[in-house]
């Protein structure tokens, strides 16, 4: 009897050591595909078919990463829904776990009370048990492919970004001129922002070490620097970008039927203009300028690489964790050329994250409403 | 128990201040008995602290920036003009008021009233113009976008100077030919016959069928000579400066001497003799309250830069004063900016229309706009009694009282088109600090400058 327990006992903590193993397991996955990630050249191995068109890169076939990109964007999504269908199994199983088991404490205090039936309900406990143990293996399984599916279609995302990158570089042929996510200049300094949702003193000052000399992408760390300052300058919860924010100035819309890239319209007859001061573009162009209007440049494509022309654009912007958007309401003015959209208005009174939304209204959206738009969504850490 | 622990603390505080103040500065052995550890390190800055408070300084001001739509704005000649308009009681309809009447310099160009009086009573509470010539955006409620629009407001104002445009051009023209035209050049003044007795379109009924009857070419002429006392007055109003506030002198000595200060072979001596210096401008609670200022009590998040304030809009709750109207702030603000006569979009504007951005993308929406006010300057602060758009609270008790334990703003279903935002939190300082920062906020005023011609005292 005693024995049978414990036995039971030894399983159950077998059956939470396991998980953890998943978990660690699963980790390490992660760990190595981001590895790998960095790298840049994993990602379609899934897909041979076009990894075998990967080595002709030529002028004349622009249209080629574009290509590879629409198919490799078609193979995440569907390794995405494969992963989301093997969430969703493993789920089933675990419930069906959670059931064995709670039938197995079930028939323990039965048994406790009665005292009778001994051996065949003994027989029907092991039965469980093993049940239980061949369902853990089960669910283990699905878990780890369904993450493994769900990190590689991502991780096939980014490259199909990068493709269609590519491919939209050689399709403006000199057009773009900065291809980085866009910035402000790290001389800019901006100490204030305001209009908080929540405010908190001590547990996060602002770190005026890291606001001087900032960091690649301009993330400042939330650590408190007290021998540098000794006034104690509230920091904004909320103002900090998580580490793995995508800051790209190029995406996918989000129906991913469109291709589009962002960058900063340096008007010449400005830079020539030396007087002016310190929200003057440098020579950094992915630089924007510290409250003052100025222009950027929307470049659009379906997948296809086609220019789009005449879209009606909305634009929007906020910053997370504030409650206020931009100052200003910033908007087209003029397509330049097909498909090369100027946008005038800009203007960001803080330095921090922001979140810009292009809204399409194009003639064919107008009649559904406002949420069903398709939109780009740029995120810039200033 | 804690409390009183403190308030020992800080009537020790007190005290000690004054006595440094009286103490010979060599002294240093004084000054060392006198300071405990903890008050020392309140005069202590890093090299970032001292950057930082420096973007405070009034010497970080610098010049107005560039006016697109007035080509006067930086003319002597037109600031002199409109210095004598600024002051002049005999251009208004009843010889009785001018700007200065509710803008006094003795009073730091304020009035020190809940609200205006001239002809009438005025809705809000007259604001300093000091500094006012570095914003984007004029009034509580941002309605106008220039000075020189802004200027022509309240000469035909009801309330305030209630003469209309007919009438104030011809007194101009007539009291100040020459001042004009040696701006604006020569002008043919026999307009001024066919001009009717009052004449606006904004006035009353008489005004306004007057003016409809008035042709055109009229119409412009009077304008014209109208929007340039404007564009004149706005160059009065750019010469205002302001001098060293006992917090700039504090700040100006921490820039000088922070190489030495922090020198670490420096003598303890010449330390002491540093911090007495120091504290001969500012007292322990004034530093303290400074810290409170820009730290704990987080004033600086919206009053910063070098006029203590960063000209954009908020809603701190300000409590309603029972009119019938609730106050709408911006989001009334941006729509009379969109019909505005004179703004940078005008005729009367010497700026492109492509010059004109903070117009052409005005923002017109959003929930934020709704009862929020431009932050004004605290430069002056401790002189400029009452406070707020209403003049609601009638010491800087009050202010901090609120700032501490502030009412949301009101919500009206009716008249707010959504519930209105509201930008600050409870801050929970207790008497002591608030005494400390209502301290602090007293030394940001500027000794009246008696010799400085533009301030005309
Ligand atoms: C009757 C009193 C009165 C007179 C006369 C008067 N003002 Fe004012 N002034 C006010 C009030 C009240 C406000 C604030 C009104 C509001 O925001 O709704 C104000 C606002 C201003 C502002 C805006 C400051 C800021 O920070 O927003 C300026 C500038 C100004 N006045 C200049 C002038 C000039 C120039 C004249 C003369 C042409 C003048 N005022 C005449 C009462 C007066
Ligand atoms: C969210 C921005 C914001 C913060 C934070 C803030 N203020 Fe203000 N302050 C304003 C605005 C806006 C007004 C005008 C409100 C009104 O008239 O209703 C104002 C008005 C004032 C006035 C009255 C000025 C006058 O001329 O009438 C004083 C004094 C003042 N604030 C002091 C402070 C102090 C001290 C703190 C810190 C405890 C502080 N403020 C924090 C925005 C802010």
């Amino acid at each position: 009897m005693l024995l049978l327990l414990k036995k039971i006992k030894i399983k159950a903590k077998k059956i939470i050591n396991r998980k953890t193993i998943i978990r660690k397991i699963s980790f390490s996955f992660a760990f190595i595909f981001t590895l790998l990630a960095s790298n840049q050249s994993i990602a379609y191995a899934a897909s041979p078919k076009t990894q075998a068109n990967e080595n002709q890169t030529s002028k004349t076939q622009a249209s080629k990463p574009l290509t590879i990109a629409v198919e490799m964007l078609a193979q995440a999504n569907s390794e995405e829904t494969q992963s989301r269908q093997l969430i969703v199994k493993a789920n089933k199983v675990r419930k069906q776990i959670k059931n064995l088991r709670a039938q197995m404490l079930k028939d323990k205090s039965n048994k406790d009370k009665l005292n009778k039936e001994e051996s065949s309900k003994e027989k029907s406990k092991k039965d469980k048990s093993e049940h239980i143990s061949q369902l853990n293996k089960l669910l283990e399984k699905e878990q780890k492919k369904g993450a493994e599916l769900r990190l590689h279609s991502k991780l096939l995302k980014q490259q199909a970004t990068v493709q269609f990158e590519q491919g939209f570089i050689d399709l403006w042929q000199g057009k773009i001129v900065s291809r980085s996510p866009l910035t402000m200049n790290a001389d800019v300094k901006n100490y204030f922002s305001h209009n908080a949702k929540i405010r908190s003193v001590h547990k996060n000052k602002l770190n005026m070490n890291n606001m001087e000399v900032q960091s690649e992408n301009n993330i400042p760390e939330d650590t408190t620097n007290q021998s540098v300052m000794s006034l104690e300058i509230p920091a904004l919860t909320g103002q900090n970008a998580p580490p793995d924010l995508n800051i790209d100035a190029f995406k996918f819309s989000r129906k991913e039927k469109y291709f589009a890239h962002i960058e900063v319209q340096n008007n010449d007859t400005e830079i020539n203009n030396a007087e002016s001061d310190i929200s003057k573009h440098s020579a950094n162009v992915s630089a924007v300028p510290l409250n003052k209007i100025h222009q950027w440049r929307l470049f659009v494509t379906d997948l296809a690489g086609t220019p789009i022309e005449g879209i009606n654009f909305e634009v929007e912007g906020h910053m997370p964790g504030h409650v206020h958007g931009l100052p200003t309401k910033p908007r087209v003015t003029k397509e330049i050329e097909p498909g090369v959209y100027l946008v005038d208005g800009m203007k960001f009174q803080m330095k921090g994250w922001w979140v810009i939304k292009f809204i399409l209204r194009s003639d064919e959206n107008e009649a559904e409403n406002k949420s069903q738009s398709d939109f780009f969504i740029f995120n810039l850490v200033l | 128990m804690r409390i009183f622990q403190l308030s020992a603390l800080l009537s020790c505080l007190i005290l000690l201040s004054a006595c440094l103040k009286e103490s010979n500065n060599n002294n240093v052995q004084e000054v060392e008995k006198s300071l405990s550890a903890q008050q020392l390190s309140l005069y202590q800055f890093t090299e970032v602290d001292i950057a930082f408070l420096e973007k405070f300084s009034i010497n970080a001001l610098g010049t107005p920036p560039e006016s697109v739509s007035n080509h006067f704005a930086d003319n002597e000649l037109a600031a002199k003009l409109g210095k004598k308009l600024f002051f002049d009681k005999s251009l208004s309809r009843n010889n009785q008021f001018s700007c200065a009447s509710c803008h006094q310099p003795q009073r730091y160009f304020t009035d020190g009233l809940k609200l205006s009086k001239a002809s009438g009573t005025t809705h809000r509470s007259s604001p300093t113009i000091l500094g006012a010539a570095y914003s984007p955006w004029q009034f509580w409620d941002g309605r106008k976008d220039s000075l020189w629009s802004q200027a022509l407001g309240p000469i035909e104002d009801a309330n305030e100077i209630n003469t209309t445009r007919v009438e104030y051009v011809r007194r101009l023209l007539k009291k100040y030919p020459q001042d004009y035209q040696n701006i604006f050049g020569e002008l043919s003044m026999s307009f001024l016959g066919e001009l009717p007795e009052v004449a606006s379109p904004l006035g009353d009924n008489i005004a306004q069928a007057q003016w409809q009857a008035m042709d055109k070419s009229l119409k412009h002429q009077v304008n014209k000579v109208f929007t340039n006392a404007g564009k004149v007055m706005m160059a009065y109003q750019r010469q205002l400066t302001l001098p060293m506030s006992r917090f700039d002198q504090f700040v100006e000595l921490l820039a000088k001497d922070k190489n030495i200060n922090s020198d670490e072979n420096a003598s303890s001596n010449s330390d002491l003799n540093y911090i007495a210096k120091l504290s001969d401008i500012l007292t322990p609670v004034e530093v303290m309250g400074m810290r409170l200022f820009v730290g704990k009590a987080n004033c600086a998040s919206c009053h910063n830069g070098p006029l203590f304030t960063n000209y954009e809009f908020h809603n701190i709750g300000a409590p309603e004063v029972g009119m019938p109207s609730v106050e709408l702030g911006r989001y009334q603000g941006v729509k009379e900016l969109l019909t505005d006569e004179f703004s940078c979009l005008s005729l009367w504007s010497d700026a492109k229309e492509n010059d004109c951005a903070e117009m052409r993308f005005l923002k017109s929406s959003g929930p934020e706009l709704v009862g929020a006010l431009k932050t004004p300057t605290l430069r002056n602060i401790g002189s400029t009694a009452p406070y707020m758009q209403f003049g609601q609270f009638d010491n800087l008790q009050q202010v901090l009282g609120h700032y501490n334990k502030p009412s949301p703003p009101v919500y009206n279903r009716e008249q707010h088109p959504n519930r209105p935002h509201f930008d600050i939190m409870p801050l929970k300082l207790d008497a002591q600090e608030l005494l400390a920062l209502e301290s602090f906020l007293r030394t940001l005023t500027s000794p009246l400058p008696k010799d400085d011609p533009w301030w005309g005292i």
